[in-house]
């Protein structure tokens, strides 16, 4: 009976084969290790905010006048309101932890490089959707923070010559934030962005199907030899590491879900005012490393440029990347300190850009902001002519 | 090649082109609008008052303590109720979370319309105000803020000090001043029971410097008692599904516990093979 439904499906429908290219019969490197885990992570993570976020939507009111009331209402009257706002604006914060551990496995192991490019750009324009997605969100529960956080941002784009101030006032729909941009925002941050997310993360897939997985030893696997089927062996995999990972993120849910005010900004449980200013306005932790940036360049117009262009050269990876080997535990010592010193920066740079500048801060944000691009900028150098280690033939 | 050593010296010039901003450009975000992001410069109303950043005494309170809860919420009703709202707050909800139920654990509504109720609200209102919106910003400068979610926005720490440290002053309308929250509208509400306290001329502005001069309706420890149990009635306020999420927490963890092992034995059975005799085709 099933199997008979099983082939009228088939008929009209590539059902078993798109579960045996994609699931059954994907066979990926069996010595895949911990940072294999955060993809999956990922995608769980998006789900976990399509629902709760799908819920929020039901009580939140995207208004000026009701959002801010709205929001306290589902924290208060709706039943179990706070646990949904708590996992999504938690799960903010994890899908930041997330895809950062994500990409940084990416740039480990050499993942980007040929023929993986596709996987990588794809995966970098995820990045640029998460964090349009993040900051239309933070505007939505219409707090202090989110305010100022979206006044200051929106107004970065007057530092573009001649239309800048138009193109402020377009953005926003008004003279200042106000209830034209929360609508907007409103907007694209449930539909528009989420859609485009939806697909980005088929195509990032497919992609990744098409070429295969990397994997620690960055070297090419004769995949009826050392590959193992996805499922079940990737599949029970994720399973356990999915479940470890929920456990870490309910703790912080339900014992801090303001993260000493790293998730939740004291601030923004004070309902936005356009004529109070909050003393020191900071962007929620998984911006500052970009924010820094901007701050360390005293123009306004060259700290937008420095803040984007740190974005930007991260499309480029693959090919700035001109070593014979893929992952760094075959690379020569220069990447290896190169890599170090890169994260490093950006650790140091999402410290500083919580925090009020000082002339000492200042001067630290300049050097992490000068090793975040020297890392970029001197990798074709230092990538091509180092000493690198022979890979083995197959993997382990 | 060439691109790239333009680009490295572009990069170089651009971070070093200019010279160190000012410190109070500094403070400001330097690439910003300094107006912008800088409140010292923004214009204030009359009597709204600004944070002087004194360090905040520490203050230990008591969550799940109900009379304590209940003693919060009295002092509340009766010394900040008549110009403070709670408008996120319902009557009938405070009444049950604060202990004020009969035997069948229902909420008691004689015990809570008589004691904690002034005004003609049903049970189920949220706790507001008469004071019209506009009269008050003419008798204070400022309209009163509502306090649903004080604790949340400042802190335990920072009302707690706040409340500690209002002092005589002739010069203010009312007569007092403080030195957590400078030119505070605010009247000191509970003078009467501190006591009345002045700023010693001859100390620096401290928390050292506040001297009791005439003894009020309570004594100092008193006082500091009652300010906890506002304290914390304020901080049940601010999120009064706290509780419960603490007790929920432990069943999810458990739970999630007992599935991530039987997750972990299901890895592990079919990682043993993989490990001992590598799949062939067939098996698959």
């Amino acid at each position: 009976m099933l199997k008979a439904l099983q082939s009228w499906i088939d008929a009209r429908f590539p059902l078993t084969s798109t579960w045996k290219n994609h699931v059954s019969e994907y066979y990926a490197p069996k010595n895949l290790n911990f940072f294999y885990i955060f993809g999956a992570l990922a995608l769980l993570i998006f789900v976990n905010q399509l629902l709760t976020g799908l819920w929020l939507t039901m009580f939140y009111t995207p208004n000026a006048k009701l959002a801010f009331d709205s929001v306290e209402g589902i924290m208060r009257d709706v039943n179990y309101g706070w646990l949904f706002r708590y996992m999504h604006s938690t799960g903010a914060s994890f899908f930041f932890i997330v895809i950062y551990m994500h990409m940084f496995r990416g740039m480990m192991y050499g993942s980007y490089q040929k023929p993986r490019e596709l996987v990588w750009l794809i995966g970098m324009g995820l990045f640029l959707l998460l964090m349009a997605e993040a900051f239309f969100g933070y505007l939505l529960p219409w707090g202090q923070m989110s305010f100022w956080g979206a006044q200051v941002i929106t107004s970065l784009f007057s530092a573009v010559p001649v239309i800048g101030n138009k193109l402020v006032i377009w953005i926003r729909g008004d003279y200042t934030v106000a209830n034209a941009t929360l609508q907007r925002f409103f907007a694209l941050h449930v539909v528009g962005i989420p859609m485009l997310m939806a697909a980005l993360v088929y195509f990032h897939i497919i992609a990744l199907h098409k070429v295969g997985s990397n994997n620690p030893e960055g070297v090419e696997i004769d995949k009826h030899k050392d590959g193992i089927p996805f499922h079940p062996y990737y599949t029970v995999k994720d399973l356990m590491w999915g479940i470890g990972f929920f456990m870490l993120f309910f703790a912080v849910v339900f014992y801090a879900p303001v993260m000493g005010g790293y998730f939740l900004e004291a601030d923004n449980f004070t309902k936005a005012n356009s004529l109070v200013t909050p003393s020191h306005i900071a962007p929620v932790w998984y911006m500052t490393p970009f924010y820094a940036m901007l701050r360390a360049v005293p123009d306004k117009l060259l700290g937008v440029l420095v803040m984007g262009s740190a974005i930007a050269i991260l499309f480029m990876l693959p090919w700035l990347d001109r070593s014979k080997v893929r992952s760094i535990r075959y690379k020569g010592r220069w990447s290896k300190l190169a890599l170090s010193l890169f994260v490093m920066a950006f650790v140091t740079l999402a410290c500083l850009g919580t925090m009020p500048v000082t002339p000492f801060r200042y001067m630290v944000a300049k050097i992490a902001t000068f090793t975040y691009f020297s890392f970029f900028i001197f990798m074709p150098w230092y990538s091509s002519r180092e000493k690198t280690l022979l890979p083995p033939e197959v993997v382990r | 090649m060439k691109l790239i050593v333009k680009c490295c010296i572009l990069l170089v010039l651009m971070i070093n082109a200019h010279a160190l901003p000012t410190s109070s450009g500094l403070s400001a975000g330097s690439s910003l609008d300094a107006n912008m992001l800088d409140p010292a410069d923004k214009p204030r109303g009359v009597g709204v008052g600004y944070d002087e950043g004194i360090p905040l005494l520490s203050v230990s309170i008591k969550s799940q303590d109900k009379t304590s809860l209940q003693r919060g919420a009295k002092m509340f009703v009766n010394y900040c109720a008549g110009c403070h709202s709670l408008q996120y707050m319902r009557y009938s909800r405070m009444g049950e979370d604060i202990g004020l139920v009969n035997y069948k654990g229902e909420l008691d509504e004689a015990l809570l319309t008589q004691n904690l109720m002034f005004t003609q609200a049903d049970i189920h209102d949220a706790i507001l105000n008469a004071m019209p919106k506009n009269d008050a910003k003419g008798w204070f400068g400022n309209t009163p803020p509502d306090l649903s979610l004080v604790a949340r926005a400042r802190g335990p720490a920072w009302i707690y000090t706040y409340l500690k440290s209002f002092y005589a002053d002739e010069s203010r309308p009312f007569g007092a001043n403080n030195l957590l929250f400078k030119e505070v509208a605010m009247p000191n509400v509970l003078g009467p029971l501190s006591g009345k306290v002045i700023l010693s001329p001859n100390l620096a502005p401290s928390m050292q410097a506040l001297v009791l001069i005439e003894n009020g309706q309570m004594t100092p420890q008193q006082f500091d008692s009652a300010l906890v149990d506002l304290v914390t009635f304020l901080d049940y306020v601010s999120e009064p599904n706290k509780w419960e999420r603490h007790r929920m927490g432990v069943f999810v963890l458990i739970f999630l516990g007992v599935l991530w092992i039987l997750a972990f034995k299901l890895k592990q059975s079919y990682w043993q093979k993989i490990r001992k005799n590598p799949p062939k085709e067939t098996d698959l």
